[in-house]
């Protein structure tokens, strides 16, 4: 997949798992692989980059003795998905036009 | 490769990085490592799954030279003001060192600007001149800038109409957590732009305050006799107070609650997305739009003197409440339809504030017009003289020719400027050639 396009989408996936509730590195990178193919170091400038963009806060949590960096969507992040979603259409349109084209 | 020698390896390859920056791209590795450890594979297995190092510090790299250029962007604006207000040289910048989680501004008699910062870093600018005592302090995560004028207060807006414009600038940093304060006197505050999760409460006096495009937790206003207004702003809730003046909320969006409080002054809102909205004012209409439909909201309604379009609900249980209250002013809320976005939501015909006002009787008929209804900027608060009910000067209270009004019902105390009488309740008092006449025959 284009690089810039499977950036976008990354973002907004990074996201939704956000949405289900708060996770940290490890369990997002499995979360997310689920659907797309994902590696720890690009997740890491994606999350500075939400973050940046208040999309997600964070919160450091004890876990076994040592600390867990938490990632939590914000009304922001939560809008980012629902703007995403509703480009939906369009992407679907752009689609059929190609495919249309292609004959 | 062990954990020491890769975190070591990738520190080296992120020289220009800031030192929090690498402990925090260290931070995230050391957990990654210890999380992949702990669901069964070696630490170098977990460490060779995460590829090259000179792979992840340039795509570290990367990421931060992308944000770098739009905070270039945002400080070419900041020159911008600069050059505009024309003090370039004498502006001086007051900064907070390290990260904090409290920004405190307090001045007197100067206007407030609070805008988003270019770099991350809490900043003040402000061009002190002879008088002025200034102190900023840093401690325990706190940021504060004091502004004094040793100078007799009440000259401190003659000199502002001879020096010019005289004002603060506040700079936030961007998704900011914390708490920011700003305090002034006889000024107006303006915040635009700040895009975060702040508590936001700014507190003024004989001003006006706006706040533009804002996105942050909580928002608290205060101020007295000026405008509110509020446009195209988003967060958990909002109140906001005055007196003397009316108060304006256009396409917010608000996930808790909207409370607005004033006296002697309309409220509008216009698009407005807030699950508990509560609009109180006196001698005052309140007017404007609603997202949602009007039977999802549990509704109280009450004026006096006027008519009103929402029906009383009473006790509903419904997750959407709206209550307005005013006496001497007219309401009428127009509801959207089905709650949608506040920016996709179709644009409603704007409310007119300064509109017909039928049902108002003449005693809230100045308030509409208090605190500057005109656009146009001129010197910090002043500006509003011509409109104002009464001015303070000399130590003395000058009522403006629409007279001044004060209380409700009975207890209503209204001075006419027209003809020199005062009237309490229906009782009247006036001052004839230099007696004082009580409740006098009509002529």
């Amino acid at each position: 997949m284009d690089v810039q396009r499977k950036k976008g989408l990354l973002d907004v996936c990074v996201l939704a798992v956000l949405r289900r509730e708060p996770s940290y590195g490890y369990k997002i990178i499995k979360d997310v692989s689920e659907c797309i193919e994902m590696s720890e170091s690009t997740l890491y400038p994606i999350l500075r980059r939400l973050e940046a963009n208040g999309l997600v806060v964070t919160y450091t949590q004890q876990y076994g003795g040592r600390t867990r960096k938490y990632y939590e969507i914000t009304e922001d992040g939560q809008r980012r998905i629902d703007a995403f979603m509703n480009e939906w259409d369009e992407i679907k349109r752009i689609y059929t036009f190609i495919k249309g084209a292609e004959q | 490769m062990n954990r020491e020698q890769f975190l070591g390896d990738l520190m080296d390859r992120l020289g220009t990085l800031s030192e929090a920056e690498c402990r925090k791209v260290a931070e995230y590795y050391d957990e990654l490592i210890a999380d992949g450890v702990e669901s069964g594979r070696s630490e170098e297995e977990v460490i060779a799954s995460f590829g090259q190092a000179e792979g992840i510090a340039g795509q570290i790299l990367a990421e931060r030279d992308s944000l770098q250029s739009k905070k270039e962007e945002l400080r070419s604006r900041v020159e911008n003001w600069q050059s505009e207000s024309g003090e370039r040289g004498g502006l001086r910048e007051y900064r907070a060192k390290g990260p904090v989680e409290m920004i405190v501004v307090e001045t007197r008699d100067r206007r407030v600007e609070v805008r988003e910062s270019s770099d991350g870093q809490a900043r003040v600018w402000f061009s002190p001149r002879e008088g002025d005592r200034v102190s900023v302090e840093e401690a325990g995560g706190a940021f504060r800038f004091l502004h004094k004028a040793s100078f007799f207060s009440g000259n401190a807006w003659i000199w502002n109409l001879h020096g010019g414009e005289r004002k603060v600038l506040l700079e936030v940093p961007h998704a900011f957590a914390g708490t920011v304060c700003v305090k002034t006197t006889n000024s107006r505050i303006e915040a635009e732009g700040l895009y975060g999760r702040e508590k936001l409460q700014l507190v003024s006096s004989n001003g006006r305050i706006a706040v533009t495009g804002c996105t942050v937790n909580e928002l608290k206003l205060k101020t007295s006799n000026a405008k509110i207004e509020i446009v195209e702003a988003a967060g958990d809730a909002c109140d906001a107070s005055t007196s003397n003046g009316k108060t304006i909320v256009r396409e917010s969006r608000f996930t808790r609650h909207l409370w607005l409080e004033t006296s002697n002054g309309a409220i509008c809102v216009e698009n407005i997305d807030v699950p508990d909205i509560s609009l109180c004012t006196s001698n005052g209409s309140v007017k404007g739009t609603v997202v949602g439909r009007e039977e999802d909201y549990e509704i109280y309604s009450h004026t006096t003197n006027a008519k009103s379009n929402l029906q009383t609900t009473g006790l509903s249980g419904l997750d959407r409440r709206l209550s307005v209250v005013t006496s001497n002013g007219g309401i009428h809320i127009d509801f959207t339809g089905s709650p949608t976005d506040v920016e996709e939501s179709a644009r409603q015909e704007p409310c007119d504030p300064d509109g017909e006002e039928s049902e108002c009787t003449v005693a809230c008929s100045w308030g509409e017009n208090f605190a500057g209804d005109d656009e146009e900027d001129g010197e910090d608060g002043e500006d509003e003289e011509d409109d104002a009910p009464f001015t303070l000067a000399d130590g003395q209270v000058h009522i403006g020719q629409d007279g001044i009004c004060v209380g409700e019902g009975e207890n209503t105390v209204r001075i006419d400027s027209a003809d020199g009488t005062i009237r309490i309740g229906n009782g009247k008092i006036i001052i004839r050639n230099g007696r004082i006449e009580i409740n006098p025959e009509e002529e």
